[in-house]
């Protein structure tokens, strides 16, 4: 019993960094149509530039502040510039999914590259809080507990911009029917270069929490891209608070899994992902 | 002009020049002190190529992008490390050569009877997560139940794998030929146009791309195979490489999937460009070069070089008419 | 034996019943009309003859033989074909190579070489002869309309299931399209089609099936669907007539 209550407790506490690293793909795959690569470099990204702030002694969770708005700039000049360019370029919404793709698999090389070579491909690692609290019935890292926290509070504030501003009624809108919503006299491709931005600065955030708890490595991004793309595809995509809950879900199962033979945690996340697109492409929360 | 000439032109095209090509490449090995560079270089090629032909193959007309290359490319790679390991070949190479294809013909068959019934952007992301699931289980299983890293396979000369990367080439390309022209061309065409509309006109669309799919895996299974064998040392890292699934993909768009060549040039053009910067002061700017140009090709080259180059050809000689018709 | 029969069709949509408990039967030669509503079901029924969803419950059989389960291309080559509301053309091929799929795949005892001389004559019974080797994407949509239905007739089928084949056309192409489908049955082939346009339906329609709601509420000649009150009713105390959508 207290084996479960702990694979709940740290699955939760993982699951929370898997959510909002899925609700910043999830915004820009499910709005802007891109299923963005490059997602999981922007969160290296800002786990390094983490690292490089509080090696400067800034607090780590202070660090976000600068980071989150650094990627939400970057994410939306890079989706008016490039992506923006492509959807005009494309003769149907299909096209234009693979070719932007095509074009976040440049992305993913070019920060990759720009990281490794300012960086290296070494690990690096830091502490912070790194005390143990009683959680249930064993302890847990203090920082991991914070970071959790903080994943949430992000995810939940966000739910709420969505639901309640003007901002986040037109990005919905554009989620339903992005040609309608233009016709209804939302300004499309700000909308969807916000949600890109958005998402960029969700993997910014997620980035600076993984640092916190965890050893930063250039080569990390893609695997959270994976872990994000399993989490949409289990949420329904374009559905937040579907990312939200399955960041959750598959946070427990892979923590499980860990517990159980490490070597196969990734397997585990391919398998839910098979069994899921064969079952219910959908996703639990899709329409 | 008279209609013997026209044929006489065509078949000079759809023959003659592979036909040169392929008679140059058979000399390579014999260019005197260059050959001992140029066998290197031009297997480098030939992978490439082959890579890039064989994906093309399924992902040019159909429109699923499939990133499962390095999958099939990494079993070809462990058929020859369990058969044909440095202690003692079990079977000669060319059943090698066959088995890798029909392990990655197998699989891909699989894999494509579950997957290819989603949407294109799922199948993307399912064949991008075979390739990193192999790397893992394969991994697994080799550290934690065999306790190896690494297994090693026996050396073959340069002029071997050279000739047999020849003969895989001239397998893909006869095949992609007759893929297009025959009728299971057409039906590549209409699925990658309208799948739907393809199943009501008679089309046993889940079929054909199950198929085709799978024959390109198999090219790509034999090719890793090969390489193997120049590498000698294969491990998971090496076998099941993410880039191995985009750097074709990126050659064939880059040289354009209209058409045959395009994918060919494109391969030869981003190898020679690869050799270079890793050969020069650029080597640590291959991924961002790599990345810019895949941007730049797909916001403005959208049919690749091959289309640029037809696009020019059609308006040379249309200006060549334009002359005559003037003068 | 009726050539085309359904019995207790119906397919749910979530909660909605989109097509619900319908009866319907098509015999040979005949030409038969499919009317009612925006949303009535029309399109769903054709989705559901031609196995682009599968009837749960009902079933549909096709010469006496069981198909509804089957695979969309099997139930083309048994000799069901079918053209799309909104059109589905091979854009990037040109029109003879939309047509030609149809010859070479569709049609139960395929030929073996050349399907030309057919592919052709297709083409030049739809009209469309000029621009036989012009990229599909490149029509107006009357034209792809019509490539639609010569792709379908290439398949050889018994019968021909029309979807909104009139819909935004001009009234010379309407008259022309009216031709077109009598010349159609004159070939042999059975043909039910889904239209919006009265004067189309009345003028060549041997018996028609008014759908609302999901439902049969209707069948009959034309005479008879002209002077029926829940018909009329349903056209207009509920919804407008002749608008595009189904």
């Amino acid at each position: 019993m207290d084996l479960f209550l702990n694979i709940f407790i740290g699955g939760l506490l993982i699951g929370g960094i898997y959510s909002l690293v899925s609700m910043g793909l999830s915004l820009q795959y499910g709005v802007g149509k891109v299923y963005n690569i490059a997602h999981g470099e922007f969160l290296m990204f800002g786990a390094f530039i983490t690292y490089w702030l509080q090696s400067m002694g800034v607090n780590p969770l202070v660090a976000v502040v600068i980071n989150a708005p650094l990627m939400f700039i970057v994410g939306f000049i890079l989706y008016r510039t490039v992506f923006t360019g492509i959807r005009v370029r494309s003769p149907n919404p299909g096209v234009f999914e693979s070719n932007g793709m095509l074009a976040a698999f440049g992305l993913y090389f070019i920060v990759q590259n720009i990281a490794v070579l300012i960086w290296g491909s070494t690990p690096y690692s830091y502490q912070y809080l790194n005390t143990s609290v009683a959680l249930g019935p064993s302890d847990f890292h203090l920082n991991r507990i914070i970071a959790a926290v903080f994943a949430i509070a992000i995810g939940v504030i966000f739910y709420i911009f969505l639901a309640s501003t003007r901002s986040g009624k037109a990005i919905r809108a554009a989620a339903q029917d992005t040609a309608t919503a233009g016709l209804m006299g939302v300004d499309i491709n700000f909308v969807l270069a916000m949600c890109f931005g958005f998402g960029a600065a969700m993997a910014g955030i997620a980035g600076t929490l993984i640092s916190v708890c965890y050893p930063i490595q250039t080569t990390m991004g893609l695997g959270y891209t994976v872990i994000a793309t399993v989490v949409i595809t289990l949420g329904g995509l374009g559905s937040i608070p579907g990312s939200f809950i399955g960041g959750f879900i598959i946070g427990i199962i892979t923590t499980g899994v860990a517990y159980w033979e490490p070597g196969l945690a990734v397997a585990a996340y391919y398998i839910i992902f098979i069994i899921l697109l064969l079952v219910r492409p959908k996703g639990i929360m899709g329409r | 002009m008279n209609l013997s000439n026209i044929s006489w032109r065509k078949l000079g095209l759809n023959a003659g020049v592979p036909l040169v090509i392929l008679i140059a490449l058979i000399f390579v090995p014999f260019y005197g002190s260059w050959a001992d560079y140029g066998i290197t270089l031009f297997s480098l090629f030939l992978v490439y190529i082959i890579l890039a032909v064989a994906w093309a193959m399924f992902t040019g007309s159909t429109g699923y992008l499939s990133l499962a290359t390095a999958a099939f490319y990494g079993i070809g790679f462990y058929a020859a490390a369990l058969l044909y390991p440095a202690e003692g070949a079990l079977v000669p190479l060319f059943v090698v050569v066959l088995v890798g294809a029909a392990v990655s013909f197998v699989l891909a068959f699989i894999v494509g009877a579950i997957t290819l019934r989603l949407k294109g952007i799922y199948f993307a992301m399912f064949t991008l997560g075979l390739v990193l699931l192999m790397y893992q289980v394969v991994n697994y299983w080799l550290i934690s139940v065999l306790g190896i890293r690494g297994i090693v396979v026996a050396l073959e000369s340069n002029e071997v794998i050279y000739y047999y990367l020849v003969g895989i080439l001239v397998v893909s390309i006869l095949v992609a030929y007759f893929i297009k022209r025959s009728k299971w061309g057409l039906a590549l065409r209409s699925i990658g146009d309208n799948e739907e509309a393809a199943a009501h006109t008679g089309v046993n669309v889940t079929m054909i791309k199950i198929l085709v799919f799978a024959i390109s895996a198999a090219l790509m299974g034999a090719v890793g195979v090969i390489v193997a064998t120049k590498t000698t040392y294969v491990d998971a890292n090496t076998a099941f490489n993410p880039m191995i699934s985009f750097s074709p993909a990126l050659m064939a768009i880059f040289g354009g999937m209209g058409n045959l060549y395009g994918p060919a040039i494109g391969a030869t053009i981003f190898t020679y460009i690869q050799e270079i910067l890793q050969t020069g002061s650029l080597k640590n700017y291959y991924m961002l070069i790599f990345g810019l140009i895949l941007i730049a090709t797909i916001l403005y080259l959208p049919s690749g070089m091959m289309g640029l180059i037809q696009n020019l050809w059609n308006r040379i000689k249309g200006a060549r008419r334009r002359a005559l018709t003037r003068g | 034996m009726h050539l085309l029969e359904g019995k207790g069709v119906t397919i749910h949509f979530g909660g909605l019943a989109a097509v619900s408990d319908v009866d319907f039967y098509v015999d040979k030669g005949e030409v038969v009309g499919l009317i009612g509503p925006n949303g009535a079901g029309k399109t769903t029924l054709f989705n559901l003859i031609s196995a682009a969803l599968q009837p749960k419950p009902g079933e549909i059989f096709f010469k006496g033989k069981k198909i509804s389960g089957m695979a969309p291309f099997k139930i083309c080559r048994l000799g069901i074909a079918r053209t799309f509301q909104t059109v589905k053309v091979f854009s990037n091929l040109p029109v003879i190579d939309n047509v030609r799929i149809g010859a070479l795949f569709g049609a139960q005892k395929r030929l073996k070489g050349n399907v030309n001389p057919e592919v052709n004559e297709l083409i030049k019974f739809v009209g469309l002869t000029e621009v036989a080797n012009t990229p599909a994407r490149d029509l107006t949509l009357a034209y792809q309309k019509r490539i639609e239905v010569a792709r379908a007739l290439a398949t050889k089928p018994e019968v021909l299931l029309l979807d909104e084949m009139m819909a935004g056309l001009n009234p010379t192409e309407l008259t022309e399209s009216m031709e077109l489908v009598k010349k159609i049955q004159q070939r042999g082939v059975t043909v039910v089609m889904i239209e919006h346009v009265m004067r189309a339906i009345m003028g060549i329609c041997d018996r028609i099936i008014v759908l609302d709601y999901g439902k049969k509420i209707a069948e009959g000649t034309p005479k008879e669907i002209a002077g029926s009150k829940t018909v009329i009713e349903v056209y207009l105390g509920v919804t407008n007539v002749g608008s595009k959508k189904a």
